[in-house]
């Protein structure tokens, strides 16, 4: 019998954390082998368990969890990091993208949705909603849009033209199987090129998270 | 700024300039100093001048006559005289005796009857300045007429033309002397006048221009000088007025004030020690001539302080020259041309009036009637003046345009700021706005939402199917509220993209094919927060009418704009319904439609499929 996922929970409501386990369990495949309610319960867990997806709430009682996905993305780079909340809110997903996340998902999630996405993400795909899509193509100053960019764009990585395109697509609501079609590529490979524009957006502007991290001591100092 | 140098060539017309200038400036004065002249062989010719004053002339032969002169004095009183006398043969008819300017005292006499007199020569002397006529009277063989002139000091420039002949004609003479030699110098008088309070005033607006008030101090004194000399009588100071030399001295330190200052060149140090002098030395020589009143001592040594002034004048008239020519070493411009020029004119006039005092006495025919030196004085006054008035002009420009300039430069400043604090409310503005529904979604995700995802969870648990639903209904709903308080570009295409996206998955379980046809022309910036709830409220309802009710697999979304309507609409193949259907939640739709003042319009017959249509004012909506 094939290893079954292991699934580290951060949700600060017991209640939401019951029937995530819940809903997840349902699936033999997954395994919660750790939950946690605050980023200080989840320090030392995380160093000794050894999940291979985490599902992190944004706002905890004991601060932001921005900290802890950096650091563990810096550690553990392999194992992704999904971020969980009630809505899409963007801002602060796009933040999390830029710790290290890998995507993110509703609290509320039927379990076919939630084990979708966390499948997706581990084959080495990305989830994103439409909001989070324009808040990237504003950040990567793609012109697409045709709008003037809001911010300063992250300098070193350029998106390809393929990777601008999926952002547009989703920009517009379409599907992964809507955006594949048009694009005559794989559904696989549009959830990849998405991990890519994620992975970019983190190269260039995780320092910022790793020195939160690092001073709210989640991450020695020589880490 | 480095001032330009004349070149040979320039210099060369300069010189011919500096002769031509003059010689265009007297033939001016000639051609209009024309009096109507009795003929040159009516001139008679003085038989005597002296450098002292005399009761008589010391000729033999010559007759006893009454002289009221006052006794006591001795040959040091400081007047001159000069004598004409001839014998009254072959004269014309009623033949008269004319003078022509004086400029100093005169008794007529035939034999020893006084026929004129000025009065008595002593202090304060008066000056005759105008032409006088002195009827003879017939001619009878024997009588001889006798001429006085006296003036103060020495004799240079006593004397006059003195002609006789006929009344009528001496007369006309005077008439026409008069004329040329009172209205012209009066009109100059009054024109430079003008121009001198002109720059007085020029001065009283620009007083770091002290050029303009040395200038206006010199016109001042020029046309004391000129008054003096129209005038017959001075109503004060009689003492004074014979020596106007104090007047000249001062006109000439305002004049190298003035110089220094209009060439700006450097003399600070040496105008300093001029006017000093020149000041002082005046007060001694006031005093002097207060104290000569009446004591002989002291008009002797008022006698030699006017000797030592007149050395003084010319030296300084020496220095400005001089500085002068600093100024036109220094600068080949139209200003050193012009005062170049009126030197000219001032040292060629003066030349031929020289000549014309030299010839008095003796009649050597200067053409002309009288000086002219004053009038041509008018020349350089009035180029500085015409100069002042055009640099008074021109840095009035300046000042304007830059004022001008400053002004559009404020003006545009201000515009700019306006502008920006316009553009900093209206940001501020929709700053606030921002963080207002950031909080407010912050709020509903962090509390109502949880709370919401919480009760989920429960109702989980308790397995209550119909709470799941209703809380699931709810979340929808606040979702729908955080979306379209989500800021955003594209307004309407941005929210729907949100929807979507949302319903995407939830399709996709039932087995139904969604096809959007969303108008990439439709922009809704500015769509309102509460329209844009309503108009997803409306949209949400249709697709649930249409999955739950209507037992479809295709659904046909699709937005377009057409003038100012929007117009969204939700199409499926499913069963139908009547359309006048109140149910399944049409009036709801209608209901919300309306707050918006939207109609939604249902399309649909039973089996074959329904189309709601939302048509949407857009300028209700934003």
């Amino acid at each position: 019998m094939a290893k079954k996922t292991q699934v580290f929970i951060l949700e600060d409501d017991e209640q939401t954390r019951l029937s995530l386990i819940n809903r997840l369990e349902r699936e033999a495949r997954f395994e919660v082998c750790a939950s946690a309610g605050t980023i200080g319960e989840s320090v030392p867990l995380l160093k000794t368990q050894r999940p291979d997806v985490l599902l992190v709430d944004l706002q905890l009682p004991d601060g932001e969890s921005f900290g802890l996905i950096a650091a563990h993305t810096e550690r553990a780079p392999d194992v992704p990091v999904l971020v969980i909340s009630v809505f899409g809110d963007e801002k602060r997903v796009v933040s999390a993208i830029e710790a290290g996340a890998q995507g993110y998902l509703l609290k509320d999630d039927a379990g076919e949705d939630l084990t979708d996405a966390i499948d997706q993400v581990l084959a080495g795909e990305a989830p994103i909603s439409p909001a989070i899509a324009r808040h990237l193509i504003r950040r990567f100053q793609v012109a697409s849009t045709g709008g003037a960019p809001k911010e300063t764009a992250p300098r070193q990585d350029v998106l390809s033209e393929r990777e601008i395109e999926v952002l547009r697509l989703a920009s517009k609501g379409l599907t992964y199987q809507e955006t594949a079609k048009m694009l005559g590529v794989s559904v696989n490979t549009v959830g990849t090129y998405t991990r890519r524009v994620y992975q970019k957006l983190a190269v260039s502007s995780r320092a910022e998270a790793l020195f939160e991290a690092r001073q709210m001591g989640l991450m020695s100092v020589d880490e | 700024m480095v001032a330009r140098r004349f070149s040979t060539l320039e210099l060369i017309g300069l010189g011919a300039l500096y002769v031509l200038a003059p010689a265009v400036v007297l033939l001016g004065l000639y051609f209009v100093d024309r009096p109507d002249s009795p003929p040159p062989d009516h001139l008679i010719q003085p038989t005597f001048f002296q450098h002292s004053f005399v009761e008589r002339p010391p000729v033999s032969g010559w007759r006893d006559m009454s002289v009221d002169q006052p006794r006591g004095r001795d040959e040091t009183e400081p007047f001159t005289s000069i004598w004409y006398q001839l014998p009254l043969e072959g004269l014309p008819e009623n033949p008269a005796l004319l003078v022509v300017f004086p400029h100093a005292m005169l008794d007529v006499w035939r034999n020893d009857q006084r026929l004129y007199s000025s009065g008595e020569v002593r202090q304060p002397l008066r000056y005759e300045r105008m032409p006088i006529i002195v009827p003879i009277g017939g001619v009878s063989g024997g009588d001889r007429l006798t001429v006085r002139m006296s003036r103060q000091s020495s004799w240079s420039g006593l004397g006059a033309r003195v002609y006789i002949t006929t009344a009528e004609q001496a007369l006309r003479t005077t008439r026409s002397i008069r004329q040329i030699h009172l209205v012209l110098p009066w009109l100059i008088l009054a024109f430079m006048a003008a121009f001198g309070i002109a720059v007085g005033l020029m001065y009283f607006l620009r007083p770091s221009q002290t050029a303009y008030g040395w200038y206006a101090l010199m016109v001042t004194l020029w046309g004391l000088k000129t008054w003096h000399l129209l005038v017959e009588s001075v109503p004060f100071l009689h003492f004074l007025w014979f020596s106007l030399g104090f007047v000249l001295l001062l006109w000439l330190v305002a004049e190298l004030y003035f110089v220094n200052r209009y060439f700006a060149i450097d003399g600070y140090r040496a105008e300093r020690w001029v006017s000093v002098i020149s000041v002082v030395g005046l007060a001694v020589f006031v005093i002097l001539a207060l104290k000569a009143q009446g004591s002989l001592g002291f008009e002797i040594l008022y006698f030699n302080a006017r000797v030592v002034l007149n050395l003084w004048f010319l030296l300084v008239a020496f220095y400005i020259a001089s500085r002068y020519f600093v100024a036109i070493r220094q600068r080949a411009d139209f200003d050193s041309v012009s005062l170049w020029v009126a030197s000219g004119v001032v040292v060629g006039v003066g030349i031929r009036d020289i000549l014309f005092e030299q010839s008095l006495p003796i009649n050597i025919v200067i053409p002309g009637t009288t000086y002219y030196l004053q009038y041509a004085v008018v020349v350089p006054l009035g180029l500085f003046g015409v100069q002042l008035v055009r640099r008074f002009v021109r840095d009035s420009r300046l000042a304007t345009l830059r004022n001008e300039e400053l002004n559009q430069l404020v003006d545009a400043r201000t515009r700019a700021l306006e502008h920006s604090y316009k553009k900093l409310g209206e940001e501020e503005r929709l700053r606030v706005l921002a963080e207002e529904r950031a909080r407010l979604m912050r709020d509903m995700h962090d509390g109502l939402g949880g709370q919401l995802v919480h009760a989920l969870a429960l109702s989980e648990r308790a397995d209550d199917p119909d709470l799941q639903r209703s809380l699931r209904l709810a979340l929808d709903d606040l979702r729908l509220i955080v979306d379209s308080l989500s800021p955003s570009e594209d307004g309407l295409q941005d929210l729907l993209a949100s929807y979507r996206h949302r319903i995407s998955k939830l399709l996709q379980r039932q087995n139904i094919d969604v096809e959007w046809h969303i108008d990439d022309d439709v922009a809704t910036p500015d769509l309102r927060p509460d329209a844009a709830l309503s108009i997803l409220r409306i949209l949400q309802e249709a697709v649930t009418n249409a999955v739950r009710h209507a037992d479809c697999d295709r659904l046909i979304i699709s937005l377009s704009q057409n003038a100012d309507i929007l117009v969204l609409s939700v199409a499926d193949n499913g069963c139908g319904m009547p359309e006048d259907v109140t149910e399944h939640g049409i009036n709801n739709m209608r209901v919300r439609a309306n707050e918006i003042r939207a109609q939604v319009q249902v399309k649909s017959s039973p089996g074959s499929g329904t189309k709601i249509t939302l048509l949407i004012p857009l300028e209700h909506t934003v």
